[in-house]
C-alpha cells in the first residue's frame, strides 16, 4: 500500500476524539514547556512518561510527541521578548527578535515565528511522510569522522557571527570551548581543570552560560539605566503584516529544507540548525546589514529550521529506532514501555500506529499554529509590564530554568556570573554568538574528534577521505575562507559588512 | 576607569591572557591517560595558548596607531549604584536560597527589587511578590513536582 493511503488511514485513527484530544494537550503542554526557559521537551516528555501507562499506545504517544514538537513553537517566545533564550536553539531568534520587540514588533516577530515554525514544521512532516524509507539510509552513514566535520562546520560559522569583530569572536569561541572541557574527559574519565572542586566534575552546562549572557546582562544593562520598559514607545504591532510574509516565505522553506536534512543526522541538535539557518540567511540575504538589529528573515529562518529538524529526527527514528536527541531518546523510551520497538519490524508489524502518529503531527502543526496566533498579542503585551517588575520575573525565571537542569547551585552562580561576563562582553564589543556556538558544540566536537582518532589510528587524514566528512570539511573550509577575504575586503575597502553587535 | 574601547581592549586582552595562563597552568596538571589517541590535556593546552596569544594581539592592536577608537558607554555614579544593587541582590538571592528555600528567597528578591527599583509602594511589590511565588509554586512545585531548596517550608 502506497504512503498516500495509509496516510489516510492514519488520518482516519488520528482524527478520533481520544487521540485529538492528547495531540491538543501535549502541543498545549508543549508550548508551555517551551516558553519556560530551561525546561525542555526532554524533562517534560520524562515527567510525563509515567503518567501515560493508563493510556493506549496512540494518544500516549501522539501526546509525547506532541510536547517535543510542540516545545519548538513555544521556546521562540521569551527569546523575542525578554531577551531570555530557553534553549540554545533559540539563540539567534534571541539576536534578531528581541531588537525586532525593542522596535515594537515583537507581535509580528511572535506571529512570523509561529508561520514559520507551522511551514517548516509541515515541510519536515512531508518529507517524513514520503522519503522517510529513502533518507532514513543517512543516519546510518553517520560515524565519529562525519559528526566532528559536521560540528567543525558549526565552528566555521564563528567566523560569520562575529562580524567585523573576528579576533574577539575568535577569543570567545576558544573562551567557549575552553569552559566547556571543565569536568570529566569524555573519554578517559579524567578530570581537567576542576581545581580539586568536586562540583566542577560534572562539568559545566551551556544552558546557563546562555541564560547569563543573555538575561541577566540585559537585566544589568535596563537597570544601569534605570529603563522604565522594554519599549522605548507605546507603537507596537500585533501581528506580521502580508509585506513581512511575502519578505519572509522563501526563509521558511529554505529552512525547512535545510533543518529537515540535519534532522536526519542523529546527534544534530536544532541548535546546530538553527545556527546554520540563521548564517544562511544571512549570506543569501540582499540586507545581511539588517542581521542581528532586527531581520525579520532571521527570525523566520531560524524558527523554521528548528521546528523542521524536530520533525526530520523521527526518521532515524521511526526507521532504525535511532533517537536523534535526549528528547526522542525518552521518546523512544515510551514506545519501549508498551512494548515496541521502532524500526523495521514497527513499519511491517505496527503500520497503522506508525501512520496515525505521522498524521497526529500533520494535525499537531495546524493546532500548533490555531493555538500560537492568537497567543501573540497576549505574550507581546508582556513587553509592556514596566521594566522593574519584568526584570526580577525575568531573573527568578532564568534562576529556576538554570537549577531544574540538575539541581545544583553552581548552575545558578554560573548564570549569575556569566551576567556580568555578558554585561562586560557588550560594553567592550565583544560578539556573545560565537561563546554560544561554541559552548553548544564543545562536546560533539571534542568526542568525535577523540574517537575518529582512535579509528585512524590518530590520522586526521580519515577527515578527508570519507565523503561526507569530506564534503562537511570543504564547505566549512570555504566558508571560513569567505568569512576571511570580507573581512580583509572591509579593512581595504571600507566595504559595510555584517555588525559586531550579535 | 576604562573609558575607551582602546583600553577596553586592552583590558580584555590582558583577562583573557590571564585566563589562557591560568588554564594553561591547570591543563598541565591533568594526569596522564593510557587509553585515546589524544591526551586529555592536549585540547585545553591549545586553547589556552590561543587565549595567551589572542589576548597579546589584541593589546598590540589597541595599542597600534591606526586603532580607531570609541567611547564606552558606561552608566553614571548612580547607574553604577544601581547596578551593583541589582548584582547584590541576584547574588543575595543565590546565597540565601539553600538555607532560606527557594520560594521565600524568590519572595523577598521580587519584593526587594520591584519596591527600590519601581518605587512602588510596598504593597504593591508586596503584591507582586506574593503573586509571582503563588504562580511558581503552583507551576513547578505542585503540578511538576520540581525539587528546590525548601529552606524552613516543609514542600
Amino acid at each position: 500500500m502506497d504512503a498516500w493511503n495509509m496516510l489516510l488511514q492514519g488520518f482516519g485513527s488520528a482524527l478520533s476524539p481520544i487521540n485529538l484530544l492528547f495531540a491538543l494537550i501535549g502541543c498545549i503542554a508543549g508550548t508551555l514547556v517551551g516558553v519556560l526557559p530551561g525546561l525542555g521537551p526532554t524533562a517534560a516528555i520524562a515527567m510525563l512518561l509515567p503518567l501515560t501507562t493508563m493510556l493506549p499506545p496512540a494518544p500516549a504517544i501522539i501526546m509525547m510527541a506532541a510536547i517535543y514538537y510542540g516545545a519548538m513553537y513555544g521556546g521562540s517566545t521569551t527569546a523575542i521578548l525578554v531577551n531570555i533564550p530557553g534553549e540554545a536553539s533559540s539563540v539567534p531568534t534571541a539576536l534578531d527578535g528581541y531588537q525586532l520587540n525593542l522596535q515594537g514588533r515583537g507581535g509580528p516577530a511572535l506571529g512570523i515565528s509561529a508561520i514559520s515554525s507551522f511551514v517548516a514544521g509541515t515541510l519536515g512532516v512531508l518529507g517524513l511522510t514520503f522519503f522517510a524509507p529513502l533518507l532514513s539510509q543517512v543516519a546510518l552513514a553517520f560515524g565519529p569522522p562525519e559528526y566532528f566535520a559536521l560540528a567543525f562546520l558549526g565552528l566555521s560559522l564563528i567566523i560569520s557571527l562575529s562580524g567585523r569583530a573576528l579576533v574577539k569572536g575568535v577569543l570567545a569561541a576558544a573562551f567557549g570551548l575552553l569552559i566547556s572541557m571543565i569536568g570529566l574527559d569524555p573519554l578517559t574519565g579524567v578530570a581537567r581543570m576542576t581545581f580539586g572542586q568536586p562540583l566542577l566534575m560534572a562539568g559545566i552546562e551551556f544552558v546557563p552560560i546562555i541564560m547569563g549572557l543573555f538575561a541577566v546582562s540585559e537585566v544589568l544593562l535596563n537597570v544601569e539605566s534605570s529603563v522604565k520598559g522594554i519599549l522605548s514607545d507605546k507603537k507596537i504591532e500585533w501581528l506580521p503584516s502580508l509585506a513581512d510574509l511575502r519578505a519572509t516565505w522563501a526563509a521558511m522553506l529554505r529552512a525547512g529544507a535545510l533543518g529537515f536534512f540535519m534532522g536526519l543526522i542523529p546527534g544534530c541538535s536544532p541548535a546546530v540548525t538553527s545556527f546554520m539557518a540563521y548564517d544562511l540567511e544571512k549570506r543569501v540575504s540582499k540586507h545581511p546589514e539588517r542581521f542581528g538589529k532586527g531581520a525579520m528573515d532571521a527570525v523566520a529562518a531560524v524558527e523554521g529550521a528548528n521546528n523542521a529538524t524536530a520533525s526530520g529526527g523521527f526518521v532515524p527514528l521511526f526507521a532504525f529506532g535511532i533517537p536523534s536527541g535526549p528528547a526522542l531518546a525518552v521518546l523512544l523510551g515510551g514506545f519501549m514501555m508498551y512494548g515496541l520497538q521502532p524500526g523495521p519490524r514497527l513499519m511491517t508489524e505496527q503500520p497503522q500506529l506508525l501512520w496515525t502518529i505521522i498524521a497526529s503531527m500533520y494535525i499537531g502543526n495546524v493546532v500548533l499554529l490555531i493555538l500560537n496566533l492568537p497567543l501573540v498579542g497576549l505574550w507581546a503585551r508582556m513587553a509592556l509590564i514596566p521594566f522593574p517588575i519584568l526584570g526580577p520575573l525575568i531573573v527568578a525565571f532564568t534562576f529556576i530554568g538554570a537549577y531544574s537542569l540538575r539541581f545544583q547551585m553552581l548552575d545558578i552562580w554560573i548564570v549569575v556570573l556569566f551576567g556580568v561576563i555578558g554585561y562586560l562582553m557588550r560594553k567592550f564589543g565583544f560578539p556573545v554568538a560565537p561563546l554560544v556556538l561554541a559552548a553548544v558544540l564543545a562536546k560533539l566536537f571534542e568526542t568525535s574528534l577523540i574517537q575518529s582518532l582512535v579509528i585512524s589510528q590518530g590520522s586526521p587524514l580519515i577527515f578527508f577521505t570519507r565523503p561526507i566528512a569530506l564534503g562537511f570539511m570543504l564547505v566549512a573550509l570555504s566558508s571560513m575562507a569567505r568569512g576571511m577575504w570580507l573581512q580583509f575586503k572591509t579593512h581595504t575597502a571600507n566595504v559595510a559588512l555584517e555588525d559586531s553587535d550579535v | 576607569m576604562i573609558k575607551t574601547l582602546r583600553a577596553g581592549d586592552t583590558a580584555a586582552g590582558i583577562f583573557l591572557s590571564g585566563v589562557g595562563v591560568i588554564a594553561l597552568l591547570a591543563s598541565m596538571q591533568i594526569a596522564s591517560s593510557m587509553s585515546g589517541m589524544l591526551h586529555p590535556r592536549t585540547l585545553p593546552v591549545i586553547l589556552s595558548i590561543l587565549l595567551i596569544l589572542g589576548g597579546a594581539w589584541l593589546v598590540l592592536r589597541a595599542r597600534a596607531p591606526q586603532y580607531t577608537d570609541k567611547p564606552i558607554e558606561w552608566p553614571d555614579p548612580a547607574g553604577w549604584k544601581r547596578w551593583g544593587l541589582a548584582l547584590a541582590f541576584m547574588a543575595s538571592y543565590a546565597l540565601l536560597m539553600p538555607g532560606l528555600g527557594f520560594l521565600l528567597t524568590t519572595f523577598l528578591f521580587t519584593t526587594t527589587f520591584i519596591a527600590y527599583f519601581g518605587k512602588y509602594k510596598i504593597w504593591v511589590a508586596f503584591a507582586w511578590g506574593l503573586g509571582t511565588v503563588g504562580f511558581i509554586y503552583v507551576l513547578f512545585v505542585w503540578l511538576l513536582q520540581m525539587d528546590f531548596p525548601a529552606g524552613p517550608f516543609p514542600f
